[in-house]
């Protein structure tokens, strides 16, 4: 099986390198056969990929420990669903999921039927496959994951504890799927600079695939964080590690284009701006791989694997020229004339929300390359801690989340104060109520006292929004408010779900603030019987278990969990130890009972022989379920936003043509 | 003239905030990164500094107190001899383990030891190295693998 | 086993940025029944100025040799027929 999968990676490159000169020769002689039969090749080139892809997941799914990838990361114990999530778990084999992602959505813009981006499609092809191209030589003739062992192994390594868990298939695949996602903006936006269209189709033809690719990005960022929280066992999802920083840079840009791409929809402005945006996210995706790659940043998640970096580091030198190149060449083009009118507007706080978002972005890639930075400068490498970080972007995080209660209801171009009272005078006023109450029940940091007031405002605004949407639907049609409600929304889905989104977004603060404002963790060392006292919690440490299956063996403490003098739950909080060699792989397996007001989270460290004493972390993390909450809330927002309309296609294509009917006659 | 001016105060107001949040963070958190035997070099020269220093830990020299919760040992660097002694109050964190390589951070003091307030694991890339070392000695009958 | 797939794929491959070039169907079919339809279904929103366009891009097509008769014959039909119910 091994071999079928080198070999259709073989022929993959060499069907990519014929469908790049059959579609260059082909749009330059105007032959539409030519085109055509590239556009297969862009479809056999998935195919290939495909079984690529599928012979190996059939070895790691049938243990062929012949091969070294698979030697490398499973064993036969392994439960199925981790044989086949090690497809991701080392360096050569992520980059053929990424090489997977990106062959099938290049199949889907080769194929795509959507009439606005019909003039940019081969072109965007083309940019698919020369990026497919990179990959194609990595997995070829760099680091392949069919490469033999060189004998069979009696059994592998095994995958790592740490990764097997539910997170392991969750976080990388949503991950890549939005990591690759933004090739394909990206690719139209390069087919766009170079016809010299203005930057305008572009971004009529990929609105909908980059709130897709955002939605992944998101979850994958989410995910990510959870699986470490319920996990790593130390209590928390985020630490900025290089890593999780890569992730964060590109999904900020993103979020700031989706915002900036309404007012170039609205008023054809920021034609600039938004193409430096989005190359600027794709070109992050390259910068997070290549940290991984690279292991020049010293990270938790690194896969140290030398040579990859450097081709990482190469490929995005050619893209960053590339860019450069075309959008100077296309500068004229892209200026615009009109600019913003008024100071309060929808489209100034639009651009200060950008703003926050890019200086958010820069803060956390200085922060993040800061070792190599101090290192060119200084001659020492000098690495920032996770202070530095909250520090310095935790103001303009507030800032945002203020204008995320202020932009979706300014009006565009300008506005008058009277209709700014209507709108902002309840809303303000109930803030301010609340923050106050806040300060009442003894919720005094300045901080989380802004941002949860702040957050209050945002709510209102929207609940305000909707409660005026439905009452004007009720009154004209005579519905009533459920289904007034349903109507309204599902009139407006782009409007409303990007609401529910920005709900989701606030859920999420509130548990970030209050879970990094006002987490308390205790360590303690217990007899058998003893209790642990933590805020309102009172634990009974009732000695250890073990729990075996062939798999593993899981010493685990019994704890009786008392709330403010109830019962509350019992927990068990354990070791795990996997493989034959009991002392040598062991990983915590936390226990939490989770709230909404906050989660009780338990870690087993360590105990004495008898099993007598043991050492427990015990952490109240306050709403913390908030931001995992947050995020299925704002996958069910954007669902909303995407969900497709009938006809959408030909309703695009028609104000397409009009409009430019328009200006010939 | 009047919106340019607002516009470029705005900017200015920005810029200064932004430089003055992001100088002291780099002042108030950042640690030197170095290796075992550049500290092992350079000892006291960086009394009272604030260190990231990654190392194998060195399984003998591994001494957990329950009680107090304090983790004391020792790392080196790959293949290198000198170590340096690391204090963290805290417990051990998954796979520490002789020969692992770990991240600590902390203050480094007079009594020539790192007081580590961070302790991490670098393990993903673990199971790799060690596969490999096997196959590369020539002797694949014997390789051992867990 | 490599032999066999690598045969099958070759010939997949082959077949499938072969075919277009050798055929002597016409490639731009599915572009014009696609645009048409939503013509159609766009109903009153079309403007007389687009299909006079679609009409002169079809003839363009049929002149270089890109459609068959029988095809062109259909489309330029379908969208004639939209002109008129314009002019009414």
């Amino acid at each position: 099986m091994a071999d079928v999968g080198s070999i259709s990676l073989m022929m993959s490159f060499v069907v990519i390198i014929y469908s790049i000169i059959a579609y260059i020769v082909g749009l330059k002689q105007q032959n539409k056969r030519l085109v055509k039969s590239a556009q297969n090749g862009v479809l056999a080139n998935t195919i290939l990929v495909t079984v690529a892809s599928l012979s190996l997941l059939y070895l790691l799914a049938t243990s062929d420990f012949s091969i070294e990838y698979v030697a490398q990361y499973t064993n036969r114990t392994l439960p199925m669903i981790y044989k086949l999530s090690a497809f991701w778990a080392g360096n050569t084999g992520s980059l053929l999921l990424w090489f997977w992602v990106l062959s099938i959505y290049g199949a889907i813009v080769a194929f795509s039927k959507n009439p606005v981006g019909a003039k940019l499609k081969p072109y965007a092809s083309v940019v698919m496959l020369l990026i497919g191209l990179f990959f194609s030589l990595l997995l070829n003739f760099d680091t392949s994951p069919f490469a033999p062992l060189g004998f069979v192994a009696q059994d592998g390594a095994g995958l790592n504890p740490m990764l097997q868990n539910i997170g392991m298939v969750i976080h990388p695949l949503t991950q890549f799927l939005g990591y690759v996602g933004l090739a394909v903006p990206f690719a139209y936006l390069m087919a766009d600079l170079f016809l010299g269209e203005k930057g305008a189709s572009w971004i009529k033809v990929t609105r909908r695939w980059v709130l897709f690719t955002w939605l992944f990005l998101t979850i994958g960022m989410v995910s990510g964080g959870e699986w470490a929280y319920v996990e790593l066992g130390w209590g928390g999802y985020w630490a900025w590690d290089p890593v999780e920083n890569a992730s964060l840079m590109p999904w900020l840009t993103v979020t700031a284009f989706m915002h900036s791409v309404m007012i170039q929809e609205k008023q054809g402005t920021f034609k600039i701006w938004n193409v430096l945006l989005m190359a600027a996210s794709f070109l992050l995706t390259i910068v997070g791989t290549f940290i991984t790659r690279s292991g020049i940043l010293a990270s938790v998640h690194a896969f140290a694997e030398g040579r990859t970096g450097f081709y990482f580091l190469i490929f995005m030198f050619i893209i960053v020229v590339v860019t450069l190149f075309l959008f100077f060449k296309r500068f004229k083009s892209l200026r615009s004339e009109s600019s913003t009118e008024s100071l309060i507007s929808k489209e100034s706080s639009f651009l200060i929300n950008n703003i926050l978002m890019v200086v958010i972005s820069v803060v956390v890639l200085w922060g993040t390359f800061y070792p190599l930075i101090s290192e060119a400068i200084y001659g020492v490498q000098i690495t920032v801690g996770e202070g530095f970080f909250n520090q310095t972007t935790i103001p303009f995080w507030i800032a945002m989340v203020i204008l995320m209660g202020l932009c979706p209801l300014l009006p565009w171009r300008k506005s008058s104060t009277k209709g700014l009272k209507k709108k902002f005078g309840v809303p303000l006023f109930l803030s301010h109520i609340f923050g106050f109450v806040l300060f009442f029940i003894g919720i005094r940091d300045f901080y989380p006292v802004v941002t949860f007031a702040a957050s209050f405002f945002v709510l209102v605004t929207i609940v305000q929004e909707f409660w005026q949407g439905v009452r004007a639907r009720k009154s004209n049609t005579g519905e009533g408010v459920i289904r007034a409600l349903l109507n309204l929304v599902g009139a407006n889905r782009r409007r409303y779900g990007g609401f529910i989104i920005h709900i989701a977004v606030i859920m999420m603060v509130v548990g970030i603030t209050g879970s990094s404002a006002y987490q308390e963790e205790v360590l303690v060392t217990a007899e058998r019987g003893e209790v642990i006292e933590t805020k309102n919690y009172e634990m009974t440490y009732n000695g250890l278990q073990v729990a075996e299956d062939p798999h593993s063996a899981v010493v685990y403490a019994e704890m009786d969990v008392y709330r403010n003098g109830n019962f509350y739950a019992t927990l068990r909080p354990a070791q795990e130890y996997f493989g034959a060699s009991a002392e040598q792989d062991s990983s915590a397996q936390v226990d939490f009972k989770s709230g909404i007001r906050e989660d009780l989270y338990i870690i087993l460290s360590g105990w004495d022989e008898s099993g007598d004493t043991a050492t427990f972390e015990v952490v109240v993390n306050p709403l913390v379920s908030w931001i995992f909450w947050g995020m299925r809330l704002m996958v069910i927002g954007t669902a909303i936003a995407l969900w497709p309309d009938r006809g959408h296609y030909s309703r695009m294509l028609l104000k397409e043509r009009y409009s430019v009917s328009k200006e010939v006659s | 003239m009047n919106k340019k001016l607002k516009i470029g105060i705005g900017i200015l107001v920005l810029v200064l905030g932004l430089s003055y949040l992001i100088f002291s963070g780099v002042r108030n958190f950042s640690s030197y990164s170095l290796t075992v035997s550049e500290v092992f070099a350079q000892s006291e020269g960086l009394y009272g500094e604030r260190l990231r220093v990654s190392g194998e830990i060195i399984g003998e020299s591994v001494d957990w107190n329950a009680e107090e919760i304090s983790l004391n040992f020792k790392l080196k660097d790959e293949g290198g001899t000198d170590d340096i002694q690391v204090k963290y109050n805290g417990v051990k964190p998954d796979n520490f383990q002789d020969g692992i390589t770990a991240i600590v951070e902390g203050e480094y003091t007079e009594a020539e030891y790192l007081r580590a307030d961070k302790l991490m694991m670098q393990c993903p890339s673990r199971y790799e190295a060690e596969l490999e070392d096997g196959s590369s000695e020539g002797h694949p009958e014997e390789v051992e693998i867990k | 086993m490599g032999l066999v797939a690598a045969l099958i794929l070759g010939v997949l491959v082959l077949y499938l940025i072969a075919y277009p070039i050798l055929t002597n169907d016409e490639i731009e079919n599915i572009d014009y029944q696609q645009r048409i339809k939503s013509f159609e279904e766009a109903g009153n929103f079309v403007d007389r100025d687009v299909i006079l366009a679609e009409i002169s891009e079809l003839e363009l097509d049929y002149h270089l040799d890109n459609l068959s008769e029988e095809k062109y014959r259909d489309f330029k039909e379908r969208l004639e027929e939209l002109l008129a119910e314009k002019e009414n």
